[in-house]
């Protein structure tokens, strides 16, 4: 059984929405709900939790200012916050910064119940070679990841969030997840 | 080719999947990719599932939350309260209704004029008496009553005393105007007593008659008529510059004629 869980969309239009009218508890709203993905993703790039720490309040705050002036994201708040993220990752380390082997340790899908042969493979993957898989792939590929599997975004959201066009997106992921099959997998 | 439509079926399965397909299903579509897409989805699914501890996250989330709470705290407050939208809206509605009930045919309306069309009679109210000293008391006293609804007045004139001149069908009595549709009925020198309407401006369609009697100690007439312009009306505080306002011949033999 493979199993994606993808975010509420239409809660977060609303959210988004009442925020853009002043409505300062679904500001708090928005931070409660948003703050885990968009540290985890800082956080694959960042091994200071402390510094890590600084880069998200970054966003927020760029976030909750932008309500407050009226300049808050219109369509996608995800994918509006992931693109600030990875600008301030960007402004911090620059763009070529890999994901740090601590954060790839914790990367690492936790070993689940799943009846899935495929899955209970994957799970069953030692740790460290997981690592050294996601560790071949670029920044790009891994970005691309997780923005388009983790958060569901779609091609089009992932294209403005990285910069880059349609085409480049789609071959990034299928070459970063046919990379990490491969050397998961041993094809 | 087939590289190309592997990514692309690749990309197709990733995006029903995340509008809520299962693995299963969109792998349906490509019977031929059928085994590599449902490998690859499987490892994009296990890389979607990253993340760091929650007690991590959470403890994060905690130091990192008072700094953004204040900063949310020191907007100014610009959410409405609840109940002006409601208002607004309510406010809105009677505008509009008030402004769709002020057209024409609205219940606000001016109501429209009316022209009374009336029966020309003519009735005997008294009978003559003769008088061997008719004591004139020109007393004009225009009181000024309320608007009859019923009339197009814009309000009543009372006027006794004597005819100052006839010029066709209008009597003239103390510079006042009162056009009546049997003239032959007066004399100049007659007092009498004209219970008219006034109205306003040079439109006098619609003035409705009045009675115009001859107090007792002259022969009483009552002329209640429809003529063009109304039977009773009052135009201007002098007489017509002219005679020659008098378009029917009929009435030519009147004019000023009764004087003796």
């Amino acid at each position: 059984m493979i199993v994606i869980v993808l975010p509420e969309i239409a809660e977060e239009d609303r959210l988004t929405e009442r925020a853009r009218r002043g409505d300062k508890q679904a500001m708090k709203q928005i931070y409660q709900a948003y703050f885990s993905p968009v540290y985890n993703f800082i956080r694959l790039r960042v091994d200071d939790a402390q510094q890590a720490d600084d880069l998200a309040s970054d966003v927020f705050v760029k976030l909750m200012i932008a309500f407050r002036n009226g300049k808050a994201p219109r369509k996608s708040l995800r994918g509006w916050l992931f693109q600030v993220a990875r600008n301030v990752l960007y402004d911090t380390y620059g763009r070529g910064q890999s994901y740090t082997e601590e954060a790839l340790e914790e990367w690492v899908p936790a070993a689940r119940e799943d009846t899935d042969p495929e899955i209970q493979l994957l799970q069953a993957m030692d740790s460290q070679r997981v690592r050294q898989a996601m560790q071949r792939l670029t920044p790009d590929q891994q970005e691309v990841l997780v923005l388009r599997f983790a958060q569901a975004l779609s091609l089009e959201e992932t294209a403005d969030i990285t910069g880059k066009n349609i085409n480049t997106v789609k071959s990034l992921q299928f070459r970063a997840v046919n990379a990490l099959r491969q050397t998961l997998l041993g094809d | 080719m087939a590289a190309n439509l592997l990514v692309d079926a690749f990309e197709v399965c990733v995006s029903q999947i995340a509008r809520g397909q299962t693995v299963a299903q969109v792998v349906a579509q490509y019977p031929q990719f059928a085994a590599e897409l449902r490998l690859m989805l499987t490892v994009g699914s296990a890389a979607a599932r990253y993340g760091l501890p929650t007690a991590e996250v959470e403890a994060a989330r905690a130091r990192v939350q008072p700094g953004i709470d204040d900063l949310i705290d020191s907007f100014p407050d610009r959410r409405l309260p609840p109940w002006v939208i409601p208002l607004g809206i309510l406010l809105v509605i009677a505008i509009v209704t008030l402004l769709f009930m002020s057209q024409p045919g609205g219940a606000f309306a001016p109501a429209p004029t009316q022209t009374p069309s009336l029966t020309p009679t003519t009735t005997q109210t008294s009978t003559p008496l003769p008088s061997t000293t008719p004591t004139l008391t020109p007393t004009l006293s225009p009181s000024i009553t309320p608007t009859n609804a019923a009339l197009a007045c814009t309000q009543a004139l009372v006027l006794e005393g004597p005819i100052e001149a006839i010029r066709g069908n209008q009597l003239v009595i103390y510079g006042l105007t009162v056009v009546t549709s049997d003239p032959a009925r007066y004399r100049v020198g007659m007092v009498v007593r004209a219970e008219v309407c006034t109205c306003d401006g040079g439109d006098c369609t619609g003035v409705t008659a009045a009675a115009i009697a001859i107090p007792t100690t002259a022969p009483v007439a009552q002329a209640t008529t429809p003529p063009a312009q109304g039977e009773g009306a009052v135009s201007g505080g002098s007489p017509p510059a002219s005679g020659d306002d008098d378009d029917d011949g009929d009435d030519d033999g009147d004019d000023d004629g009764g004087d003796d």
